[in-house]
């Protein structure tokens, strides 16, 4: 490899800076296009890349603000929900209604309405992101598992064991027969 | 008490490394960088006085890690007060003043410091697993293992290293909570940090005033432009993003021990940071102790260590508690590679990207341009490292296989995006200035 280096570099007179830094080359070379040709065509090169940047991050920006401040927000899959989703900010409310009623540690099974894209296996990232003092496990993982409570999201849940604690429009929180508080 | 949080912790910790100010600092360098250096060790500091604490049974608040990170400095104080402190270079980089370029990167800094504190650009992952993670281990007092090994968590990566989370959760406590635009202000901070780090190596690999500050400004644009479009609000991506950028410069200068511990200490950040980072953390200080020549086995501990009392313990827990399955069981298998590379092509031209993040597939070509063969080298092992898992993963279909490198390549590119950009800087600067002196080069206005 080193030869490789010592071959592409012939033409090149190398030498160290004042301050002895390997980092600092002088390199002077007289073949090939003229400096004023090079110095006009990198400094296109970096206009050209600056335009090229500012418009995409003026783009973005705008985009970013679009979404989340100039129109009313779009409704999302929850495989894509944004923080500012309107589905997400509902399911954060319901959840903040609820967590009021469940006691810290609580072992807590989420359901929500199957969607495509694994929306309820969504549903469940979000729910466990905004109870973090409890338990949140799946329905899916609820089976053969001790479980206090119960939150259904968009859907009912007709089970004789468990007890209605709480219901509106968004969902429903149940709490399991025989669970123990914590 | 959002912003006073952050920037708090943020100060504590460049504080806390500013002790080893002795070991550190480095002659000439950008004072920016160098307390960017300071930061990073103090990072490191507080990952492992949090291990340390949890270890020893020690609750978590911002009394017991102020105290222990206080310790830590103290040690690191006294180990290093008997070296001189080498003098910064000016702010300005020689010149006479901060440029234009300087300007567009604090509009960039300024974009994406109010889109993340709005929570405009929330990332995914840190509801997914980070966020949630930092949020355990606040309410938990400590690393919330009984969370990470719920079979139901599986997905959030619980094998992943926990200096991020545990950071959240330090910001947590001094913020009285778990604040999500506190925990999004480190966006802001780690792209400062990046800014920084590409501001030294403009300086030192002698870059021309003009293109230096072009050089930055992109930095800035690109990144912000990625950074915001892709919603990386919370992502430890920044940080991993500084890694190679911040140790470009050591893999240039001569051979000192600021050198060594500086580059021990970023691999240390990596190896904290992400999985990838183990790997990102064995190039640099694989690259690093080869250019040291018959120095290396001198170098050899203040590389090593840092990464090594990091990785320790994540390795320690991970085989306790059995998070580490599946790590290291692959078989390289080229049944994908087709789909997987017009997988990475498409993913490389999201909307997002505008078409730049093709320039890290180009970094290899770097290893033609001496200022920036280091860095492209350590760049080049670690994309070699991702195709590797690409066709290492045993995809159980070829849309599985797409859906992998869809689902993360966008933001794996972006770690290896800063070094890319400014070392094709460095290249076009080079080839246009032939036939330029010294002189000329370092005192134009």
């Amino acid at each position: 490899m080193n030869a490789v280096w010592r071959k592409y570099e012939k033409a090149q007179r190398v030498g160290r800076s004042p301050e002895g830094w390997p980092g600092r080359e002088m390199t002077v070379s007289s073949r090939g296009m003229p400096r004023s040709a090079r110095l006009w065509l990198a400094a296109c090169a970096f206009a050209a890349a600056g335009a090229w940047l500012a418009l995409g991050f003026a783009r973005e920006v705008y985009r970013t603000l679009d979404l989340e401040t100039l129109r009313p927000p779009p409704v999302l899959p929850p495989v894509v929900w944004r923080y500012s989703t309107p589905q997400a900010q509902r399911l954060r409310a319901f959840l903040e209604r609820v967590g009021e009623r469940v006691p810290a540690g609580s072992r807590v099974a989420f359901a929500s309405r199957p969607t495509r894209a694994d929306g309820e296996f969504y549903r469940f990232l979000w729910a466990s992101y905004w109870l973090p003092g409890l338990v949140v496990m799946p329905e899916t993982a609820a089976a053969g598992r001790e479980v206090d409570y119960w939150i259904a999201f968009g859907r009912t849940l007709d089970r004789a064991d468990l007890e209605l604690l709480l219901t509106d429009e968004a969902g429903s929180l149940h709490r399991a027969a025989g669970s123990q508080e914590h | 008490m959002t912003l006073v949080a952050t920037l708090a912790v943020a100060f504590a910790c460049a504080l806390a490394g500013s002790r080893l100010r002795g070991r550190l600092a480095a002659a000439g360098e950008d004072p920016l960088y160098r307390w960017v250096m300071f930061g990073v060790a103090g990072l490191v500091g507080l990952h492992l006085a949090e291990v340390a604490l949890y270890a020893l049974g020690i609750p978590w608040n911002a009394a017991t890690l102020a105290g222990a990170l206080a310790l830590l400095a103290m040690a690191a104080h006294l180990a290093s007060r008997r070296a001189a402190v080498p003098a910064a270079g000016p702010l300005t980089g020689g010149w006479p003043a901060l440029g234009w370029g300087d300007a567009v990167a604090l509009l960039c800094l300024a974009a994406v410091a109010v889109c993340a504190a709005r929570l405009w650009m929330v990332y995914a992952d840190f509801i997914f697993h980070w966020g949630i993670k930092g949020e355990k281990f606040f309410l938990a007092r400590g690393f919330d293992f009984e969370f990470l090994t719920q079979p139901w968590n599986g997905m959030r990566h619980p094998e992943y290293p926990n200096l991020f989370p545990g950071l959240l959760a330090a910001t947590a406590f001094v913020a009285g909570g778990f604040d999500e635009p506190a925990m999004m202000l480190w966006t802001a901070v780690s792209f400062f940090a990046l800014l920084a780090a590409g501001r030294e190596v403009l300086r030192a690999t002698g870059v021309s005033r003009p293109a230096a500050q072009a050089t930055l400004a992109l930095l800035a644009l690109g990144s912000a432009m990625f950074g915001i479009g892709y919603s990386l609000g919370g992502s430890p991506d920044w940080v991993m993003a500084l890694v190679p950028l911040a140790a470009w410069p050591l893999l240039l200068r001569p051979a000192d021990g600021a050198s060594d511990l500086r580059l021990g200490l970023l691999a240390a950040l990596a190896a904290a940071t992400k999985i990838e980072g183990l790997p990102l953390a064995a190039f640099l200080a694989a690259v690093y102790l080869a250019r040291r020549g018959r120095e290396r086995w001198r170098a050899i501990p203040a590389v090593v260590l840092p990464a090594a009392l990091v990785v320790g313990p994540w390795l320690a827990y991970g085989l306790h508690y059995h998070l580490l399955g599946g790590v290291g069981e692959r078989e390289l298998s080229l049944r994908f590679a087709g789909t997987i590379a017009r997988a990475a092509l498409d993913t490389l031209a999201v909307p997002q990207w505008h078409g730049a993040g093709f320039l890290v597939l180009l970094v290899p070509a770097l290893l033609f341009c001496r200022p920036a063969r280091p860095a492209a080298l350590v760049a080049s092992l670690q994309l070699l490292f991702y195709a590797y898992v690409y066709l290492s993963t045993p995809h159980p279909s070829a849309e599985a296989a797409e859906y992998f490198v869809r689902s993360n390549l966008p933001r794996l590119a972006f770690h290896l995006w800063p070094v890319a950009l400014v070392g094709f800087a460095v290249a076009l600067d080079r080839w246009a200035a032939r036939q330029s002196s010294p002189a000329g080069r370092a005192s134009d206005p």
